[in-house]
């Protein structure tokens, strides 16, 4: 059968509604009050400007239901977009690192010490320096979910938070996808591509490279070349992000599996992947005592600080006072002092 | 029973006598029309009968010849048209003939018969001497009736037939048309009937109106006819002038300096309610003229070019002098204020209004003063005519200049909603909606917020009508200064009353009565509040979803206890705006509707399953089944059993087309919703989809969201869409090959959509073949896809949407084929274009140029790497 797509004029035509109202029938006009109407003798007054003063009052019903379809095919339109670009999305990463391969420029390392940094600066962090490298990379800047710093601690702290000890290092996304791991800084700057371990990381992989990529918040440790995963937002092409701290947390736990994920092998020559460990804030006592009785097995790196998550947060983009950073010397004034 | 019995039955108050003559009288039509008609022209035409039955003779003739519906008035026309030519030379012989009957109401009838002909026959040349025998009575009968029933026969003749088929005759009917309408004519109901029929006939005579000496003669006419002690005659012309500003603005210059100015001025003081409205509606004319060509010069400076046509400012030279008399004449309200009636005072408030948009600035100052002096006068009718004005001046202005006026004036408004007078109150409303829709940026939330929801809270127990418009303010402030409808925000302004607001609109809604809409309008707000809830109100937009789920499930309780048509719209009414404030509390909720997503389901299946096939609420419940796709993800799989078969029944039923429509972006959630898992539902969503791509009678308007859908399914399955391809990209290549005529910009719109739709399901497919590991299926088609790519972005204008998606599309083929598989498609001149347009364009939106940028990359790799 022939697929039949007409002007709309025509389409209205065929489907107006078959049943006729009243005032169509040739002969059902014949009412008193129509012949009263038709035939006076005053000319139907012409239609002229009026102000509404009962602007939502006044709606029809249908109108009312217009909005609403509108509303609706907007959000639609909207979800469609965000799926298609989120594919996009990842295959504009491949681009851009093969791009940088060739002409991103050397002088940029300075821009990236304070984007390292685990907290915003709001302890006198001298902000103006980030300005100084924003053209490149936009899709991929700010995607890291960055904590406060910690000023206060929370009322809840004992009941809804959990703590991070981390080591010293680079805060940066790793993205492992199409057989390839990149590893970006909060300015979205690619600090290493590489082959790894991940799902989906390396040529070698035999899963499906395609879908089963990977997207990891990590600490890295460039002296000894270990990626800490601190929290994780998608895994195998499942997006987690959306889950609460907890859950993501048992994640990382399970999937980044000790000698799995951080031991050489044909694809991962270099780089290791290990789970930092969340605690508990109840035990927050022991954890300051003795922090890397909380961090993995080995940890090289020295302690920076600790990271107190809200149990309840999504993993939200930016900036959020759902994490808050302590930074280890602030340790002591804001922490040790206040909870003792 | 002989025909004029018959036709004095169809007017018997007895239901069932009516009933039968009007069946008997169908009967005869059907059996022979030429007989039926002739019978009735015979009865229009006699004299002897009762006036009555000759009318309703009449009339059945004229609605035996006019439909409004297009396809209707075709049958029509083709079955006049086959009556021999004998008989219908008779029936026009006659109804001319009644044009000079003493009976007036016959004449006039019989007036309306002449122009029905005269509409089918004039434009096939069928009644060539019909125009010269009518002007010849205006012209040369001394009877005044036939004068004055052939002038009305003109106006309605110019009324119905095309200009175009007129135009011949202009001279001839102008000339006719302002012999009738000079002073000198004695007789003022032929004076009035040709004044009208000027009216009527002021479109066709553009020819005439163009050369300076026929328009002086015509515009003296008109100026006169102003003048005159009759208070019609001087409506109709007023009537006239306000027509005569629409279509021939560009000439007016002399004559709003000569006369128009000073006798519209007057004419609006006028103590005839009908001469003064139209008086204001001549300049709420003139302002909505100007107000047209300003938009039309900055549209053509922002391209570079010169307006073809220029304002000359005649609202702001005239406003020293107009604006006096609109505030004085605001202060004429009536007593009780009928919605209905139109009355002087509300049309110098539109007035005003109108002059705010097209001068601006200039009328703030000249109102500041009146506002002042009145807003608290003892005498109500001043307070609420200053209100009206300050409220009347919020669109137009730069907020600039209004924001520190409504700054100083929205403690005392507020306080006003306590006025003792109800028509006060009504304004003071109404103009707080403004504010909060206007200026929204002058409500300081430490400042002005708390006093102004307690005012709108307690104005919910006041009069429907200020109920209403309370209700606009609270949606208004929900929109301006709430969360959004994103769900990331933790707060805003509204969060510490949102608890409060609520509660008191849940308890207002909880009443049966629905008067000037007031509880549609409750609702309503109800469910942009909750749609802009910021995050830490989650609590209350629970309490909502709960209170709703009750009083739906109440509703669906009493359903079979509901008789009668106006009760089940009433109740039909409610359930819609329930699902309204349903769906709102199921976006905002997200994920979190979890915990009640089974009652929702049963609800929304339930009122399903009683609804009947062209129910509006079925729409209702559609749109809060997508919602709960989206919140639930893949969780919604659950549903999706019971719920297809709603889904398939809706998808059959192309007659309620907009249901179709909403049916179809279902499909799309839940495709989204359950990826891969909409599988096993595909197949059959497929099938419904082809089909009604078939259907010659479903609308058309509902196949471009067809072809999306395709793109929907095809990313939700991947590898498992090669099936339907074959069948997908016959029907998307017929769309390719469609055109649209030059100058039919409605199927000009309809194929732009066709190819926005098809250029979303290439995206979908490309991307879930891509994924899925069979792009491969797809590179035979490729040629053809660029092909049309290519045509709709270089012929004519595309629109940014279409530039959009296609520049997406590229990069997604880019991305799919990255061994230099496309490289001569992708090196295409037009695809290098394309995407330079749309980086640079500046008009473009953020995402456009995103997706460009991206696409850019995505060429570059495939075409030089590897």
């Amino acid at each position: 059968m022939p697929f039949v797509f007409k002007d709309p004029a025509a389409g209205s035509q065929t489907t107006a509604p078959t049943s006729d109202t009243p005032t169509d029938s040739p002969l059902d006009t014949l009412s008193i009050s129509s012949i009263l109407e038709t035939t006076s003798l005053t000319p139907k007054q012409p239609d002229v400007h009026k102000l509404d003063k009962s602007p939502l009052g006044s709606r029809t019903r249908e109108q009312t239901q217009e909005e609403r379809r509108k509303k609706a095919l907007q959000l639609q339109k909207r979800s469609r977009q965000n799926q298609i670009e989120y594919a996009r999305r990842l295959a504009f990463e491949k681009t851009t690192v093969s791009q940088e391969d060739s002409d991103d420029e050397p002088a940029t390392e300075t821009a990236d010490i304070v984007d390292d940094d685990m907290g915003e600066g709001s302890k006198g962090q001298p902000k103006q320096r980030r300005t100084r490298k924003m053209k490149k990379q936009d899709a991929f800047r700010d995607q890291v979910m960055f904590a406060e710093w910690l000023i206060d601690v929370p009322g809840d702290l004992y009941e809804n938070w959990c703590v991070v000890p981390c080591p010293v290092g680079k805060r940066c996304l790793v993205i492992s996808a199409n057989g390839q791991t990149t590893a970006r800084l909060r300015s979205g700057r690619v600090l290493n591509k590489f082959e790894s371990i991940l799902p989906a990381g390396s040529s070698t992989y035999k899963g499906n490279k395609v879908t089963d990529y990977c997207i990891l918040d990590c600490i890295f440790d460039p002296v000894h070349w270990v990626f800490y995963v601190v929290d994780i937002m998608c895994w195998k092409g499942h997006p987690i992000y959306d889950c609460d701290t907890e859950f993501r947390f048992f994640w990382v736990a399970t999937k980044i599996q000790a000698d799995e994920m951080d031991v050489p092998n044909a694809g991962n020559q270099f780089y290791k992947f290990q789970a930092l460990q969340a605690a508990s804030t109840t035990e927050l006592k022991n954890v300051i005592a003795n922090p890397y009785a909380f961090m993995p097995p080995n940890v090289k790196a020295n302690l920076d600080g600790y990271l107190f998550y809200n149990r309840e947060t999504q993993y939200v983009v930016g900036t959020t006072p759902l994490v808050c950073w302590l930074s280890i010397d602030k340790v002591q004034e804001l922490l040790v002092d206040k909870i003792s | 029973m002989n025909v004029a019995t018959l036709l004095s039955n169809t007017l018997s108050p007895d239901q069932a006598i009516r009933e039968d003559a009007t069946q008997q009288l169908e009967l005869a039509a059907q059996e022979n029309y030429s007989a039926y008609v002739l019978m009735l022209s015979q009865e229009l035409a006699n004299e002897g009968a009762d006036p009555n039955i000759r009318t309703a003779a009449g009339l059945a003739v004229k609605n035996s010849l006019t439909a409004k519906e297009a396809s209707r008035k075709e049958d029509y026309i083709n079955r006049w048209l086959s009556v021999d030519e004998n008989t219908r030379s008779q029936i026009k012989q006659w109804s001319v003939n009644t044009l000079g009957s003493s009976n007036s109401r016959a004449a006039h009838t019989s007036a309306q018969v002449v122009a029905a002909i005269a509409d089918i026959e004039l434009p096939v040349n069928q009644w060539p001497q019909l125009i010269q025998s009518l002007l010849d009575n205006v012209t040369s009968s001394d009877n005044p009736l036939l004068r004055q029933a052939s002038l009305v026969s003109i106006g309605f003749v110019c009324e119905t037939t095309n200009p175009e088929v007129l135009k011949g005759q202009a001279n001839d009917i102008l000339t006719a048309v302002i012999q009738g309408a000079r002073k000198e004519e004695d007789n003022q109901e032929v004076r009035l009937a040709a004044v009208r029929a000027l009216y009527n006939s002021l479109e066709f005579i553009r020819e005439n109106f163009e050369s300076e000496s026929e328009r002086n003669i015509i515009m003296m006419v008109v100026c006169e006819a102003t003048q005159s002690t009759e208070e019609q005659l001087q409506v109709a012309a007023f009537e006239c002038l306000v027509r005569i500003m629409q279509l021939y603005y560009d000439n007016m210059l002399l004559y709003m300096e000569k006369a128009l100015f000073a006798l519209t001025v007057v004419g609006m003081n006028n103590e005839e309610h009908g001469v003064a409205l139209q008086a204001i509606e001549f300049w709420s004319t003139v302002c909505d003229e100007e107000i047209e060509l300003q938009l039309h010069a900055e549209e053509a400076a922002d391209a570079g070019e010169q307006p073809h046509r220029i304002s000359h400012g005649f609202a702001r030279s005239a406003l020293p002098q107009i604006l006096p008399v609109l505030l004085f004449l605001l202060t004429k309200q009536e007593e009780d204020e009928d919605e209905d009636e139109w009355n002087v005072s509300m049309a110098a408030a539109t007035c005003l209004n109108l002059f705010a948009q097209c001068v601006g600035d200039s009328i703030v100052a000249p109102i500041v003063p009146f506002v002042e002096a009145n807003i608290s006068n003892e005498d109500w009718r001043y307070r609420e005519a200053a209100v009206m004005a300050f409220g009347s001046i919020l669109d137009g202005p730069s907020p600039d200049l209004l924001i520190p006026l409504v700054d100083q004036a929205l403690p005392l408004l507020i306080q006003m909603m306590k006025d003792p007078v109800v028509n006060v109150k009504d304004t003071v409303a109404w103009t707080l909606g403004r504010v909060s829709d206007y200026l929204p940026q002058c409500i300081k939330p430490e400042v002005h917020l708390q006093d102004l929801i307690t005012a709108l809270a307690l104005g919910l127990q006041d009069s429907p009508r200020i109920v209403a418009n309370c209700c606009w303010s609270l949606m208004n402030l929900a929109e301006h200064i709430g969360g959004g409808d994103d769900l990331n925000m933790p707060t805003c302004p509204l969060s510490m009353y949102f608890e409060g607001i609520v509660l008191a609109l849940l308890q207002f809604t909880d009443r049966q009565n629905n008067e000037a809409n007031c509880r549609t309008s409750a609702y309503e707000a109800l469910s942009t509040l909750v749609g802009n809830a910021a995050m830490d109100c989650l609590t209350t937009v629970q309490q909502v979803i709960v209170t709703t789920l009750d009083r739906l499930e109440t509703t669906i309780a009493v359903q079979n206890q509901i008789i009668g048509a106006d009760d089940s719209n009433a109740h039909a009414e409610l359930q819609s705006n329930l699902l309204s404030v349903l769906t709102s509390c199921i976006r905002k909720l997200s994920a979190g509707v979890s915990v009640v997503s089974d009652r929702v389901m049963t609800v929304l299946l339930q009122m399903l399953s009683t609804a009947s096939k062209q129910s509006a609420i079925t729409e209702d419940v559609f749109l809060a089944v997508g919602s709960l796709t989206a919140a639930l993800d893949s969780d919604f799989s659950r549903y999706v059993e019971p719920f297809a078969p709603h889904l398939y029944s809706a998808l059959q039923n192309p007659d309620e087309h907009q249901l179709c429509a909403i049916a179809i972006g279902l499909i799309g959630d839940i495709c989204r919703a359950l990826g891969e898992s909409s599988l096993p539902y595909c197949q059959h969503f497929m099938q419904l989809l082809i089909t009604n791509l078939q259907s010659p009678v479903l609308h058309s308007d509902v196949k471009p969201a067809i072809l999306s859908c395709f793109g929907d399914i095809a990313l939700a399955i991947g590898a498992e869409f090669e099936p339907f391809l074959d069948l997908v990209m016959l029907a998307l290549q017929q769309v390719g090959g469609m055109r649209a005529e030059k100058d039919n910009w409605e199927l000009m719109d309809y194929v732009v959509r066709l190819h926005e739709g098809s250029v979303e399901a290439y995206v979908g497919i490309v991307q879930g073949l891509g994924s899925g590991q069979k792009i491969h299926l797809l590179a035979p088609h490729v040629p053809a896809i660029f092909g049309f790519l290519g045509m709709v972005t270089t012929e004519d204008t595309p629109t940014e949407t279409l530039v959009r998606s296609t520049v997406g599309l590229i990069g997604d083929f880019a991305d799919a084929f990255q061994g230099g598989e496309l490289k001569q498609y992708l090196a295409a001149d037009w695809v290098m274009a394309l995407i330079r347009e749309a980086r640079s364009n500046r008009h473009y939106s953020d995402s456009t140029r995103e997706v460009a940028r991206w696409a850019k990359e995505m060429v570059k790799r495939a075409t030089n790497g590897l």
